[in-house]
């Protein structure tokens, strides 16, 4: 006991070090703990670490941003028929690490290689042996394979075709791609839509870089959701964190175009140009009443879905190139003239060349045929004539009148860089010139606006090309085309006796446009030749460096139609230049014409709103449509209806077809004498990668009929006018 | 605690969720079991010199162990593998201070008290002993954890000694010199270092700018502080912890407690530890023995440093060591020597207690 109790009493130097020491160390405690509660209070209450704030940086590391893409408007042909649309594509490709494992350890990868072999080689143009390999890499640390060209530009039926399979590690990265089912097709008006990469956000996006899919850009472009949820570090999200703006599709875009008429018009415009290796050609169709551009093409052009051909054909014919129109010009000069009352069709004149201030206006026949009337002088295209004419009223009173018929302004069609034109007009010769349209330059488009005086009696209407837009996300129709009064250059009377003389071009033993008769109408047509100026302003020297040109209305009484056409420096061989131009003008006015008479027959029941017949028993369907003139293409050996090409509520012309799918097994049909229009129905219905040879009706089919039809097959298709 | 900060972790990895409350329960059983031990024993039994020889030759063969084939943890090599089972040498190194160098301080008391001279021998070897086990421990990239180790062995050597003022003016210098080295220090590095230690020092000193780098941790703390504020986003529901903040279930257990509880429950946590720091000095600076104050303020010492490395790491006060948080984190080891730890101390509490008992007897017979 006194042991302990020697060292339990006193305090030694030590311990009274040890005791103090003890305070001092718990002041320190407590002054470390004051530290860290105090830096940790600033943190959480203030949540801003060096003017950092931390929760809305923290938000963006955990909000993931999703666009949701926003469809680029459709352009449709006037009834509806695509011309251009959005297609997402796919590509597939196949993880293949055994590390990619998910929640549960499910895995993420290729559990079955023979089986999706199988499957991909079924639904994908690719063989079962060669999937296989390609889903068995030798580098055994290999994460994912993708399997090339039969991996790509997959549809988005077959794409969900594949995801019904329910494959381990298969997956899919989309692309957004702008469809031009139709090839070489009005190309130039159209123009195209391509990626291209966003300012903001370096996100991609199609944009217009030329026609209408650029002008109307913002119309076609619709406003890209976003999606934004909260996600952990390893991307799954985090629950009731999602908030979702949705995409809004860019609109529809309805064109006065006519896909029949347009159709044949390529066809022809190409088969002239192949025949007399023209320079350029230039072709349009344009209702006279209202306006509407129905047919227009140009060579060169493009094929708007290969691009083929675009890096000579940036230009749009219609709007922007200018060129002197010659003999087209008289139907102005002699409107002019008749209309300001210096105009006497009886009178008469001395044909062959005339002289003024020593230059000479020869006619195209320098030997003239001797004194005539300016009728036939008309008739013949004579440019003596003219000069008299434009001499007779003054030039003052030409010139207003040229203005009257805006040439040489633009119409204002809100296509890129439309030209105005110009004019040499200061000395007599000049003038006269432009009398038989030389020394003047227009467009297309002008000469089109002009005629439209001639044909509406007086009244002037602009052309145009968009008939409609609609709203896809409403349904609502936001723009209508309205007819375009843009002035009344000539009264009449004027314009009827205009067109009188027009038709004596055809008509008349004497006229030199007999080749444009159709038969079972009246045409009224002015034909055009003039002198191509050289790039020195001079004119070129011998027989191809012409302009030719031909202006036809037809019915000539009421005219409907209003055709142009130019063909630039064609090498003339066995067929003379107005031959050229009639395998143009004759069979695309024929069609207009003729489909007129057909839409007059059936004008109550011209477009038929589609009944919703899925679920209907088949013959029941097919008779209901039967009796409302459409022809129904019924497929498959069920007894109902599964699907109908057509969706109920849409509208559908006389004549199309409308193919109903009743499941089963599904056998190809005989696609002879389809539009291709009801063959890319076809096609899309059943997933069919259709090729294409030809443009018209189908005359040959690669996949014969009663041949089955299986998703993702490939199919040629020839085309036969 | 433990399992709602790694549940999330490792269900993503396909590890059962409950695997690691099971195993943390399982060693919060065992610490129990080490505390009663630590408790129960009698004292003399860890200041046996056989024992506390064995105790050193251990250590010594885990240092070299590790060096030459520790297994790679986050830039440090600080475990040994038996089987899955892991042992980080450190943490027992720590509690081998303090009994180890309380022990012999204590054995050379009246020397000290009497400020004879005491022969190098005598001391030295305890100091190249102590001294070389922190720097094996340093060498195995285990910054904090042999910061932790000095400190300890600093305390108790200034505790042990007859001049407080000089002890405590040498810990204010100590302290002071090591901030100011550090901020000058740390942002004055290459921020392109590729040196593992010094990465830590410009991810502390320039968080926001390497936040994709060596910042990362830092950075992601903050957000889950910021994210907790005072009360927190509720028990479970910690963005951070899913991926964003390694280590959630150990280094940075607190920041997930911040976030999901909040300010609050953080102050309560470290208040608590506060308690048990400040009950173990005043129990060491009560105790006539030398050996038990010096253990207890050893242990308190521990506790504190590393409190304040592991907090000051990830509130960015000082850079991030890898150091755990004391009872909260998840880990086996550092379970087992804390549980040690608190028996010492109640066995210290005891028999002073005792002590203080049979004195009042001594006097009631007197």
């Amino acid at each position: 006991m006194m042991n302990r109790k020697k060292r339990t009493t006193g305090t030694t130097e030590t311990q009274h070090n040890r005791k103090m020491f003890g305070k001092w160390l718990l002041l320190i405690v407590i002054g470390v703990f004051i530290v860290i509660v105090g830096r940790f209070s600033y943190i959480a209450v203030s949540g801003t670490v060096e003017s950092v704030n931390l929760s809305s940086q923290a938000k963006r590391l955990y909000t993931d941003n999703k666009t949701i893409k926003a469809k680029r408007g459709s352009i449709l042909d006037t009834n509806g028929n695509p011309i251009a649309e959005d297609t997402s594509t796919y590509s597939v490709y196949a993880v293949v690490s055994k590390k990619q494992v998910g929640a549960n350890n499910k895995p993420l990868y290729v559990t079955n290689k023979k089986k999706t072999a199988k499957v991909l080689s079924k639904y994908l143009p690719i063989s079962y042996h060669k999937a296989l390999k390609t889903l068995s890499p030798s580098n055994s640390k290999t994460f994912q394979v993708e399997f090339g060209n039969a991996g790509s530009n997959i549809s988005v039926a077959t794409k969900e075709k594949i995801e019904k399979e329910k494959l381990n590690g298969i997956n899919f990265v989309s692309s957004e791609a702008r469809l031009y089912p139709n090839g070489t097709f009005a190309s130039n008006l159209i123009g195209f839509a391509q990626q291209s990469q966003q300012k903001e956000n370096d996100a991609t996006q199609l944009s217009g870089v030329m026609g209408i899919e650029k002008m109307s850009n913002k119309t076609l472009t619709g406003t890209d959701g976003e999606q934004s949820l909260q996600k952990d570090k390893f991307g799954y999200q985090l629950p009731g964190s999602q908030t979702e703006r949705p995409a809004r599709d860019g609109s529809t875009i309805y064109t006065t175009i006519d896909q029949r008429l347009q159709n044949i018009m390529e066809n022809v415009v190409s088969k002239v140009q192949s025949e007399s290796e023209s320079q350029a050609i230039s072709a349009t169709i344009m209702n006279a009443k209202t306006g509407a551009i129905l047919a227009t093409t140009q060579r060169p052009t493009f094929n708007a879905s290969t691009k083929k051909g675009l890096s000579k054909a940036w230009n749009n014919a219609l709007v922007q190139d200018t060129f002197e129109p010659g003999s087209t010009m008289k139907i102005f000069t002699t409107s002019a003239a008749i209309d300001s009352g210096n105009f006497d069709s009886d009178a008469t004149y001395r044909s062959g060349t005339y002289t003024i201030d020593g230059k000479v206006v020869p006619d195209w026949k320098t030997e003239g045929w001797g004194v005539i009337s300016y009728a036939k002088g008309f008739a013949l295209s004579s440019n003596v004539a003219m000069a008299h004419l434009e001499q007779n009223m003054g030039a003052k009173t030409w010139k207003k009148y040229i203005n009257r018929f805006k040439l040489l302004q633009s119409t204002n069609s809100g296509l890129e860089s439309e030209s105005k034109g110009s004019i040499q007009f200061d000395y007599p010769i000049e003038q006269a010139n432009t009398a038989f349209g030389q020394a003047i330059n227009v467009t297309a488009i002008q000469m089109l606006q002009g005629f439209t005086a001639v044909a509406n009696n007086g009244k002037m209407v602009k052309p145009q090309f968009i008939k409609k837009v609609v709203d896809p996300n409403t349904g609502k129709t936001t723009y209508k085309m309205k007819t375009k009064d843009v002035g009344r250059p000539i009264k009449a009377s004027t314009a009827k006796k205009v067109r009188k003389l027009m038709e004596d071009v055809v008509y008349k033993p004497y006229g030199i446009g007999s080749n444009f008769k159709i038969k079972g109408y009246k045409i009224a047509a002015k034909t055009g030749t003039a002198q191509v100026a050289n790039a020195s302003g001079g004119y070129s020297m011998g027989d191809d460096s012409y302009l030719y040109s031909v202006a036809g209305m037809a019915p000539a009484k009421n005219p409907k139609y209003i055709m142009y056409i130019t063909m630039k420096k064609p090498v003339l061989k066995d067929k003379t230049a107005t031959q050229l131009l009639d395998e143009i003008f004759g069979p695309v006015m024929k069609q207009a014409l003729e489909q007129d008479k057909e839409t007059d027959k059936s004008k109550l029941d011209s477009s038929i709103e589609v009944p919703n017949l899925v679920g209907k028993d088949a013959s029941e369907a097919k008779k209901e449509l039967g009796k409302k003139n459409v022809a129904v293409v019924t497929l498959g050996n069920g007894q109902t209806v599964k699907e109908q090409s057509e969706s109920a509520g849409s509208s559908i012309l006389v004549g199309q077809r409308i193919i109903l799918d009743t499941g089963g097994t599904i056998t190809m049909p005989d696609l002879t004498g389809w539009s291709k229009n009801d063959v890319i129905k076809l096609a899309n219905m059943f997933d069919i990668d259709v090729k294409y040879s030809g443009n018209g009706f189908v005359s040959g089919q690669s996949v014969a009929k009663g041949g089955p039809i299986k998703s993702g097959m490939t199919m040629t298709v020839s085309l036969k006018k | 605690m433990v399992y709602s900060a790694s549940a999330d972790f490792y269900i993503q990895n396909g590890i059962s969720a409950k695997s690691y409350l099971l195993k943390q329960a399982v060693w919060v059983m065992v610490g129990i079991v080490i505390m009663m031990f630590f408790f129960l024993i009698n004292k003399k039994g860890f200041r046996n010199k056989g024992i506390l020889k064995i105790g050193a030759l251990v250590m010594y063969v885990a240092s070299f162990f590790l060096i030459f084939f520790g297994s790679n943890t986050n830039g440090a090599t600080g475990w040994i593998y038996i089987g899955s089972f892991g042992i980080q040498p450190a943490e027992y190194l720590k509690l081998f201070i303090i009994l180890y160098l309380s022990n012999i301080l204590s054995l050379h008391q009246h020397r000290i008290e009497l400020g004879e001279e005491i022969s190098p021998k005598v001391t030295w070897s305890p100091m190249v002993m102590i001294g070389s086990l922190i720097l094996l421990n340093f060498l195995q990239h285990d910054l904090g954890g042999s910061t932790i180790n000095a400190a300890i062995a600093i305390v108790i050597l200034f505790a042990g000694g007859k001049n407080y003022r000089k002890s405590v003016a040498g810990i204010f210098a100590g302290l002071a010199a090591f901030f100011i080295l550090l901020t000058t220090v740390a942002s004055k590095i290459d921020v392109h270092t590729s040196n593992y230690m010094l990465q830590r020092l410009v991810g502390f000193a320039h968080p926001f700018e390497l936040s994709k780098g060596a910042g990362n941790q830092l950075v992601n703390s903050y957000y889950a502080l910021g994210n907790g504020g005072i009360f927190g986003v509720g028990l479970g529901n910690s963005i951070q912890k899913k991926g964003y903040l390694p280590e959630a279930n150990t280094d940075f257990i607190m920041s997930v407690i911040a976030e999901e509880l909040g300010l609050i429950m953080v102050v309560i946590i470290i208040s608590i530890l506060f308690v048990i720091i400040f009950r173990a000095i005043i129990l060491g600076a009560r105790s006539s023995k030398m050996y038990d104050a010096l253990v207890c303020y050893g242990i308190a010492t521990y506790l504190v440093v590393q409190t304040f490395f592991n907090v000051g790491g990830i509130t960015g006060l000082i850079p991030i060591t890898g150091v755990t948080f004391p009872f909260i984190s998840y880990g086996g080891s550092s379970m087992m020597v804390l549980s040690a730890t608190m028996g010492v101390l109640l066995n210290i509490s005891a028999s002073q207690r005792q002590a203080l008992n049979e004195q009042k007897q001594i006097i009631e017979e007197d």
